[in-house]
Protein backbone atom coordinates (compact mmCIF):
# COMPACT_ATOMS: atom_id res chain seq x y z
CA UNK A 1 0.00 0.00 0.00
CA UNK A 2 1.04 3.27 -0.82
CA UNK A 3 -0.41 6.71 0.66
CA UNK A 4 -0.03 9.80 -1.18
CA UNK A 5 -1.67 13.56 0.02
CA UNK A 6 -1.97 16.86 -1.45
CA UNK A 7 -3.63 20.16 -0.30
CA UNK A 8 -6.20 21.57 -2.98
CA UNK A 9 -8.00 24.56 -1.15
CA UNK A 10 -9.53 23.06 1.88
CA UNK A 11 -9.60 19.96 0.81
CA UNK A 12 -7.05 17.00 1.71
CA UNK A 13 -6.62 15.10 -1.45
CA UNK A 14 -5.82 11.14 -0.31
CA UNK A 15 -4.40 9.09 -3.01
CA UNK A 16 -3.55 5.07 -2.36
CA UNK A 17 -3.01 2.93 -4.43
CA UNK A 18 -1.93 -1.38 -3.64
CA UNK A 19 -4.09 -3.23 -1.29
CA UNK A 20 -5.73 -2.25 1.93
CA UNK A 21 -6.02 -5.50 3.63
CA UNK A 22 -6.00 -6.77 7.46
CA UNK A 23 -2.11 -5.99 7.54
CA UNK A 24 -2.00 -2.59 6.11
CA UNK A 25 -5.59 -1.20 7.03
CA UNK A 26 -4.26 0.40 10.87
CA UNK A 27 -1.79 2.01 8.94
CA UNK A 28 -4.11 3.64 6.51
CA UNK A 29 -6.26 4.51 9.52
CA UNK A 30 -3.34 5.88 11.36
CA UNK A 31 -2.89 8.01 8.32
CA UNK A 32 -6.48 9.34 8.19
CA UNK A 33 -6.18 10.12 11.75
CA UNK A 34 -3.62 12.10 11.50
CA UNK A 35 -5.23 14.15 8.86
CA UNK A 36 -8.30 14.83 10.96
CA UNK A 37 -5.78 16.02 14.03
CA UNK A 38 -4.17 18.18 11.84
CA UNK A 39 -7.16 19.89 11.57
CA UNK A 40 -8.30 18.61 7.57
CA UNK A 41 -12.10 18.53 7.64
CA UNK A 42 -12.59 17.64 4.33
CA UNK A 43 -11.16 14.59 3.09
CA UNK A 44 -11.23 13.16 -0.86
CA UNK A 45 -9.78 9.65 -0.99
CA UNK A 46 -8.72 8.98 -4.34
CA UNK A 47 -9.10 4.76 -4.75
CA UNK A 48 -8.54 4.38 -8.65
CA UNK A 49 -4.85 2.99 -8.27
CA UNK A 50 -6.13 0.14 -5.29
CA UNK A 51 -6.69 -3.41 -6.64
CA UNK A 52 -8.17 -4.69 -3.37
CA UNK A 53 -9.77 -3.77 -0.42
CA UNK A 54 -11.08 -5.78 2.57
CA UNK A 55 -13.68 -5.40 4.81
CA UNK A 56 -10.61 -4.67 7.28
CA UNK A 57 -9.76 -1.51 4.90
CA UNK A 58 -13.93 -0.75 4.73
CA UNK A 59 -13.51 -0.78 8.86
CA UNK A 60 -11.15 1.67 9.02
CA UNK A 61 -12.76 4.08 6.38
CA UNK A 62 -15.82 3.88 8.40
CA UNK A 63 -14.17 4.61 11.88
CA UNK A 64 -12.35 7.89 10.39
CA UNK A 65 -15.69 8.91 8.81
CA UNK A 66 -17.29 9.10 12.23
CA UNK A 67 -14.48 10.73 13.67
CA UNK A 68 -14.53 13.43 11.48
CA UNK A 69 -18.53 13.50 10.76
CA UNK A 70 -18.34 14.68 14.75
CA UNK A 71 -16.43 16.85 14.34
CA UNK A 72 -18.44 18.46 11.09
CA UNK A 73 -16.47 16.89 8.64
CA UNK A 74 -17.07 14.74 5.72
CA UNK A 75 -15.00 12.14 3.66
CA UNK A 76 -15.57 11.50 0.28
CA UNK A 77 -14.29 9.33 -2.46
CA UNK A 78 -13.31 9.49 -6.25
CA UNK A 79 -11.83 6.56 -8.66
CA UNK A 80 -13.40 3.60 -7.55
CA UNK A 81 -12.93 0.83 -10.40
CA UNK A 82 -13.18 -2.61 -10.38
CA UNK A 83 -13.49 -5.30 -7.64
CA UNK A 84 -12.83 -1.95 -4.88
CA UNK A 85 -16.25 -0.49 -6.67
CA UNK A 86 -17.52 -4.05 -6.26
CA UNK A 87 -16.77 -3.81 -2.58
CA UNK A 88 -18.17 -0.26 -2.06
CA UNK A 89 -21.64 -1.61 -3.91
CA UNK A 90 -21.92 -4.91 -1.70
CA UNK A 91 -20.89 -2.94 1.50
CA UNK A 92 -23.46 -0.40 1.11
CA UNK A 93 -20.58 1.76 1.30
CA UNK A 94 -21.93 3.44 -2.16
CA UNK A 95 -24.64 4.89 -1.07
CA UNK A 96 -23.67 6.39 2.79
CA UNK A 97 -20.22 8.19 1.09
CA UNK A 98 -20.70 10.96 -1.70
CA UNK A 99 -18.78 9.40 -4.80
CA UNK A 100 -17.63 11.43 -7.48
CA UNK A 101 -16.40 10.43 -11.13
CA UNK A 102 -13.29 12.61 -11.03
CA UNK A 103 -11.03 14.26 -8.37
CA UNK A 104 -11.54 17.58 -10.47
CA UNK A 105 -15.73 17.36 -9.81
CA UNK A 106 -14.72 16.39 -6.04
CA UNK A 107 -12.88 19.44 -5.79
CA UNK A 108 -15.51 21.70 -7.79
CA UNK A 109 -18.37 20.39 -5.51
CA UNK A 110 -16.20 22.38 -2.66
CA UNK B 1 -2.51 -16.49 0.57
CA UNK B 2 -0.20 -16.10 -2.56
CA UNK B 3 -0.19 -19.92 -2.46
CA UNK B 4 -4.03 -19.92 -3.02
CA UNK B 5 -4.07 -17.09 -5.47
CA UNK B 6 -1.44 -19.62 -7.64
CA UNK B 7 -3.98 -22.77 -6.44
CA UNK B 8 -7.18 -20.75 -8.11
CA UNK B 9 -4.70 -19.17 -11.31
CA UNK B 10 -3.36 -22.98 -11.95
CA UNK B 11 -7.00 -23.74 -12.06
CA UNK B 12 -7.40 -21.58 -14.56
CA UNK B 13 -9.37 -18.66 -12.94
CA UNK B 14 -8.94 -14.66 -13.74
CA UNK B 15 -7.60 -12.17 -12.36
CA UNK B 16 -11.94 -10.95 -11.37
CA UNK B 17 -12.17 -14.43 -9.90
CA UNK B 18 -8.88 -14.62 -8.14
CA UNK B 19 -9.79 -11.34 -6.43
CA UNK B 20 -12.87 -12.92 -5.12
CA UNK B 21 -11.14 -15.80 -3.71
CA UNK B 22 -8.37 -13.74 -1.97
CA UNK B 23 -10.92 -11.83 0.15
CA UNK B 24 -13.42 -14.67 0.86
CA UNK B 25 -10.06 -16.29 2.52
CA UNK B 26 -8.62 -13.09 4.53
CA UNK B 27 -12.18 -12.51 5.86
CA UNK B 28 -12.07 -16.43 6.98
CA UNK B 29 -8.82 -16.25 8.45
CA UNK B 30 -9.23 -12.88 10.14
CA UNK B 31 -12.42 -13.98 11.54
CA UNK B 32 -10.61 -16.99 12.69
CA UNK B 33 -8.07 -14.82 14.40
CA UNK B 34 -10.72 -12.51 15.93
CA UNK B 35 -13.04 -15.29 17.31
CA UNK B 36 -11.77 -18.62 16.92
CA UNK B 37 -8.78 -18.29 18.36
CA UNK B 38 -9.43 -14.86 20.24
CA UNK B 39 -5.79 -13.82 20.36
CA UNK B 40 -4.37 -16.97 21.76
CA UNK B 41 -2.03 -18.73 19.26
CA UNK B 42 -3.11 -21.41 16.82
CA UNK B 43 -2.59 -22.77 13.41
CA UNK B 44 -5.13 -22.32 10.45
CA UNK B 45 -4.42 -24.29 7.01
CA UNK B 46 -6.11 -23.61 3.75
CA UNK B 47 -6.24 -26.75 1.43
CA UNK B 48 -7.28 -25.50 -2.46
CA UNK B 49 -8.25 -28.43 -4.64
CA UNK B 50 -10.26 -28.41 -7.93
CA UNK B 51 -12.69 -30.76 -8.78
CA UNK B 52 -13.77 -32.09 -12.74
CA UNK B 53 -16.62 -29.63 -12.98
CA UNK B 54 -14.39 -26.28 -13.22
CA UNK B 55 -14.86 -25.63 -9.07
CA UNK B 56 -12.21 -24.37 -6.59
CA UNK B 57 -12.92 -25.93 -2.90
CA UNK B 58 -11.58 -24.04 -0.45
CA UNK B 59 -11.37 -25.21 3.03
CA UNK B 60 -9.92 -23.07 6.27
CA UNK B 61 -9.61 -25.28 9.24
CA UNK B 62 -8.76 -23.82 12.83
CA UNK B 63 -8.73 -25.95 16.23
CA UNK B 64 -10.14 -23.43 18.43
CA UNK B 65 -13.28 -24.03 20.15
CA UNK B 66 -16.59 -24.72 18.29
CA UNK B 67 -17.58 -21.10 16.44
CA UNK B 68 -19.46 -21.17 13.25
CA UNK B 69 -19.08 -17.88 11.67
CA UNK B 70 -22.06 -18.67 9.32
CA UNK B 71 -24.57 -17.82 12.00
CA UNK B 72 -23.29 -14.34 12.97
CA UNK B 73 -25.50 -11.49 12.16
CA UNK B 74 -26.63 -10.45 8.31
CA UNK B 75 -25.17 -6.40 9.00
CA UNK B 76 -27.39 -3.68 8.01
CA UNK B 77 -25.82 -2.38 4.62
CA UNK B 78 -28.67 0.49 4.24
CA UNK B 79 -27.55 2.49 7.17
CA UNK B 80 -25.93 5.46 7.25
CA UNK B 81 -22.75 6.41 8.79
CA UNK B 82 -24.07 7.34 12.28
CA UNK B 83 -25.69 3.67 13.08
CA UNK B 84 -23.52 1.64 10.61
CA UNK B 85 -21.93 -0.73 12.61
CA UNK B 86 -18.00 -0.77 12.25
CA UNK B 87 -17.35 -4.26 11.49
CA UNK B 88 -19.55 -7.79 10.90
CA UNK B 89 -18.91 -7.22 6.92
CA UNK B 90 -16.76 -10.24 6.10
CA UNK B 91 -18.53 -13.28 6.63
CA UNK B 92 -21.11 -10.92 4.34
CA UNK B 93 -18.38 -10.52 1.78
CA UNK B 94 -17.56 -14.62 1.75
CA UNK B 95 -21.07 -15.48 0.92
CA UNK B 96 -21.54 -12.83 -1.53
CA UNK B 97 -18.35 -13.17 -3.41
CA UNK B 98 -18.64 -17.06 -3.40
CA UNK B 99 -20.79 -19.53 -4.74
CA UNK B 100 -21.36 -21.60 -1.36
CA UNK B 101 -20.15 -21.69 2.35
CA UNK B 102 -20.78 -24.07 4.70
CA UNK B 103 -19.27 -25.02 8.34
CA UNK B 104 -18.63 -28.23 10.05
CA UNK B 105 -17.29 -29.49 13.16
CA UNK B 106 -14.81 -32.33 12.77
CA UNK B 107 -12.60 -34.21 15.68
CA UNK B 108 -11.55 -30.87 17.56
CA UNK B 109 -11.46 -28.88 14.09
CA UNK B 110 -13.65 -26.19 12.35
CA UNK B 111 -14.09 -26.58 8.91
CA UNK B 112 -15.32 -23.75 6.77
CA UNK B 113 -15.50 -24.94 3.32
CA UNK B 114 -16.31 -22.79 0.40
CA UNK B 115 -16.67 -23.40 -3.35
CA UNK B 116 -15.97 -21.18 -6.33
CA UNK B 117 -17.22 -21.50 -9.80
CA UNK B 118 -15.04 -20.71 -12.97
CA UNK B 119 -18.00 -18.67 -14.70
CA UNK B 120 -20.35 -16.32 -12.86
CA UNK B 121 -23.28 -18.34 -12.22
CA UNK B 122 -26.60 -16.90 -14.63
CA UNK B 123 -28.43 -14.02 -12.99
CA UNK B 124 -31.63 -15.31 -13.66
CA UNK B 125 -34.05 -14.67 -10.98
CA UNK B 126 -33.59 -11.29 -10.62
CA UNK B 127 -33.76 -10.02 -13.91
CA UNK B 128 -36.77 -12.15 -15.24
CA UNK B 129 -38.86 -9.50 -17.28
CA UNK B 130 -41.34 -7.62 -16.36
CA UNK B 131 -44.53 -7.66 -17.90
Amino acid sequence: MEISTRKEKDVAVVTVSGRIDAITAPDFEGHLDGLIVQGNKLILINLSGLGYISSAGLRSILSSAKKLKGLSGEIFFTGLQGPVEEVFQISGFQSIFKIFPSEGEALNNF
Amino acid sequence: MASLSECARKAGFGEHKIGAIELAAEEAIVNIIKYSYAGAEGTITVICSEDNDKRLHIDIIDSGPPFNPLMKDTPDTASGIDDRAIGGLGIFFIKKMTDDVSYRREGNRNILSITVEKEDREQGTGNREQK
